[in-house]
Parts: C-alpha cells; sequence; structure tokens
C-alpha cells in the first residue's frame, strides 16, 4: 500500500514537471560560479518564465559533457581549450570573450609556509604537497603546469603534485592543509580568509587567463538574449564587482 | 596502464593486510558473542557497507585528514600524512570493505560443527589450540571465499578513495579512478582499456569463486 502511494506520488511529480516554463542550458567554469547565478537570477527575474538551469564544473569536462551530447545552449570556459574544440567541431560558435582573471599562487595559513613563493617553491622543505588541478580538464591546473614549466621549476615539483577535480577543490585542499601549495584564480579568494595568497607569477611566466563564451549550433533564442547580457554592460558590471577584469 | 594495475593490486594487498587480521578477528567475536554489545558491534560492523561510500571517505577525512581528529596528531607526531597517499587509498579501500570480511568470517565460523570443538576441548585440548587446530581448519574455506570478496570490493572501491585519498597520480591514481578520470578528460580509449582490464580481473576472481565453491562442495 505505502509502495503503492510513493508510487503514485512520484509518477504524478514527473507529470507535473513540464510546466510552461523555458529553460536555458548554462554550463559555465566553476570560477565563475557566483557572478554567474547572481547574472542567471537576474535574467530569470526579468524574464518570467525562463529558467536558466547553470552547471559549474571544470571547463575540460564540461567541454566533454557537450561532446557528448549534453543539451547545453551556452559554455563559458575557462580556457581557449575547451571552448575551441567544440568551436572546430562546429559544435559551437564564439559570442565573445566575457571576462579575464589572474593564475595566483595559494598556501596554507600554517606560519610554517610562510617562506614559500615563486622563487623558493622548488627547494621548500616543508612542501610536501601542492595541488594543481587536474589538467587538462581544469584549465587553471594546465595555466599553472605552463607557468611551472617556463619558470623551470616544474620537474622539480612534479613528485609532490597533488590534483584537485575542479579549480575549487584545489582552494579547498589548501584551505584544509591536505596541500600545503596550490594555483588557483584571484576570484576564487574572495571572502577566503583561510588561505594565504602568495601572488601571481613572475612576468615571464604569467599566462593570459581568459574566458571565451560560446553559443552550441541549437541554442534557442533565449539563449542568445542571455549571451548578450552576459557580455553586455550588465554582465561585466557584475563580473566586475566580483573581482573579473574587463576582457 | 601497467602502473596503474600494479599500484590497484598493491593498494588492495595492503587494505587485505589490514582487513583480514581486523574483520577475521571481529568476525570470530560476532559469531561467539551474545548480548547489547553484540548488537552495537555488529550494527558498527555494517555501517560502511550501508552509507555512501563518498560519506564514508567524507567520515575518514574529518577523522585522519591533514587537520582531521586523529589525522593532525598523527601528522605532528609521526610525520605521516594519509591523504594523497597509498595507504591513504588502502585505508579507504579497508573501512569500505571491511563488512565482507566481518560478516563472511562470522558465517565461516558459525558453520564450524560445535561438536568436534566441544569434543576437543574435553579432551584436554586448550582454548588457543583447539582454535588453531580445529575451528580455524574447519573455517577455512568459509574464510577464503570473505577474503576474496572483500579482495574484489577493496580492488574495484572508487566512491570513499576519491573523496578521502584524492587524487595523485601514481600514488593513488587506482584503475577506477583512473576510468574515472580518463572518461571526464574524454580519453576513452584508455577508459575502455582500464574498463576491460578490471572486468577481466572482478570476471576470473566470480568465475573462480564459483568453481571452487563447486568443488569444495563435491568433496
Amino acid at each position: 500500500m505505502r509502495v503503492a502511494l510513493l508510487l503514485a506520488a512520484t509518477a504524478s511529480l514527473a507529470c507535473k514537471s513540464p510546466a510552461p516554463e523555458r529553460e536555458i542550458h548554462f554550463s559555465a567554469a566553476i570560477s565563475l560560479k557566483e557572478p554567474m547565478e547572481e547574472l542567471a537570477k537576474a535574467y530569470e527575474s526579468a524574464h518570467a518564465g525562463t529558467r536558466v538551469v547553470l552547471v559549474l564544473g571544470a571547463s575540460g569536462d564540461l567541454a566533454t559533457q557537450i561532446e557528448r551530447g549534453a543539451e547545453v545552449d551556452l559554455f563559458a570556459s575557462a580556457a581557449d581549450a575547451p571552448a575551441g574544440r567544440l568551436v572546430e567541431a562546429g559544435r559551437a560558435s564564439a559570442s565573445c570573450v566575457l571576462t579575464r582573471n589572474s593564475l595566483v599562487m595559494i598556501r596554507r595559513k600554517d606560519p610554517a609556509f610562510a617562506s614559500v613563493d615563486w622563487s623558493t617553491l622548488a627547494t621548500s622543505t616543508a612542501v610536501l604537497h601542492v595541488a594543481l588541478g587536474l589538467s587538462p580538464s581544469v584549465p587553471a591546473g594546465t595555466y599553472a603546469q605552463g607557468a611551472l614549466q617556463k619558470l623551470g621549476i616544474y620537474d622539480a615539483v612534479l613528485p609532490k603534485i597533488v590534483r584537485g577535480a575542479n579549480v575549487r577543490q584545489v582552494l579547498d585542499l589548501v584551505a584544509r592543509g591536505e596541500a600545503d601549495v596550490g594555483f588557483v584564480y584571484a576570484t576564487d579568494l574572495r571572502g577566503r580568509t583561510d588561505v594565504t595568497l602568495v601572488g601571481e607569477p613572475p612576468l615571464v611566466a604569467r599566462p593570459s587567463v581568459l574566458y571565451p563564451l560560446v553559443q552550441t549550433a541549437d541554442a534557442k533564442a533565449d539563449a542568445q538574449s542571455f549571451a548578450k547580457l552576459l557580455c553586455g554592460a550588465e554582465g561585466q558590471a557584475v563580473l566586475a564587482r566580483y573581482g573579473f577584469l574587463p576582457p | 596502464m601497467s602502473d596503474v594495475l600494479w599500484l590497484s593490486l598493491g593498494v588492495t594487498a595492503l587494505a587485505l593486510a589490514l582487513v583480514v587480521p581486523v574483520g577475521g578477528a571481529m568476525g570470530w567475536w560476532l559469531s561467539r558473542a551474545r548480548g547489547p554489545l553484540r548488537a552495537v558491534l555488529d550494527a558498527c560492523v555494517l555501517v560502511p557497507l550501508v552509507l555512501p561510500p563518498s560519506v564514508t571517505g567524507y567520515y575518514l577525512l574529518v577523522l585522519f585528514g591533514a587537520e582531521g581528529v586523529l589525522g593532525a596528531p598523527l601528522k605532528s607526531a609521526l610525520g605521516v600524512r594519509l591523504v594523497f597517499t597509498p595507504v591513504g587509498a588502502a585505508l579507504a579501500a579497508s573501512v569500505v570493505s571491511l563488512p565482507l570480511m566481518a560478516k563472511g568470517a562470522e558465517a565461516a565460523f558459525l558453520r564450524v560443527d560445535r561438536a568436534l570443538v566441544e569434543v576437543a576441548r574435553a579432551n584436554g585440548l586448550r582454548a588457543f589450540a583447539t582454535f588453531r587446530l580445529v575451528t580455524l581448519p574447519l573455517a577455512i574455506p568459509g574464510l577464503a571465499v570473505a577474503t576474496t570478496l572483500t579482495a574484489i570490493r577493496a580492488f574495484g572501491e572508487f566512491g570513499a578513495t576519491w573523496t578521502f585519498a584524492g587524487y595523485a597520480e601514481g600514488r593513488t591514481s587506482t584503475a577506477p579512478l583512473e576510468l574515472y578520470v580518463a572518461l571526464q578528460s574524454g580519453d576513452d580509449a584508455r577508459a575502455d582499456r582500464l574498463a576491460l582490464v578490471m572486468t577481466a580481473v572482478s570476471a576470473t576472481v566470480a568465475i573462480a569463486l564459483g568453481i571452487w565453491g563447486r568443488r569444495t562442495r563435491s568433496s
């Protein structure tokens, strides 16, 4: 009897869900989480009956999902490569360069790591685990690897490298003390007091972190109007408020 | 590919070294004890089996993480870290597979004919000697099955390992984790190879268990 009730309830729920609501499926690099959540809400309240379904994750993972047929209208990537893969395959076309960010090194708050910076990382004996995003899925990991290689210290650091499944997990690993050093974006540190900012790499090794926004081949008109909001003044104002740099 | 398999087998072996004695002893105690304490331990043993592995992994992180309840003293006293190490991966696999060993061992000991044990005791054999010469040999087939199931569960562990031990190439990157990473990064060829290898290993064990089960029943 109870089982039957449960089944009936589930069935009624399933039948109720296709409301007249229109949906925009938006996959975004997880570093864009807060501004994109705010902009999605702003768009929803300005367009009654439209819902923005936001999927956050590592840019490479999101691109793979789209390649495997996930129904996504818009995709904001934290690097050229994942979005470029989709454009080259004819699955998407460029909307705009959404924003810019900077890659930074962070370390644990523990005073034992106070002397760790870009010049001492390779030789520090205190540092046991260096957290990078899983490359190539996590652009922050790829940027960090590139910076370490340009500084000629990647091979020295390699045995200490541990991986985060996305850039926010890297931040979490350092905050929890599982990793002593990590590489994230400057904007990820907004409001965080549980890690210490070391800073950007020396100029020679500084990557250019651009966020392209692409729309997939089957993006609906709603999605295009949301893309306009993201690329336009309103989107840029929100991004700037969260510390992102103008493209 | 082969280094992933070797790491997986190494982590499984380490997990077994921990789980077989601990789970075996728990099973033996469960098979003999009565009363409320037994009920409590019985429930505790089952916890990792009924919890989602990611939750088990999270609890391990709270306990054994670098700043965990036990992890912090472990690190300051011995300099030992578990997260991102093969030992950490083995710990995750151990906890998740412990119920299979404990409950399997309990069943194995329960199946030992009590009359044989009592005859041995009545003839003056000491408790430990009785265990070693009578109980244990009779329980061996059941213990072997429990060990095999424990091993294959540890070999396939994903959720708790991912949550607790994390992903560090060559240290915690066991075959199930590698498969997930390969899929996420779009490397389907590697994912296919890993899936085939793991299926082959698991199927071999399942078939061997079946053949061995039939043989012990007919003898």
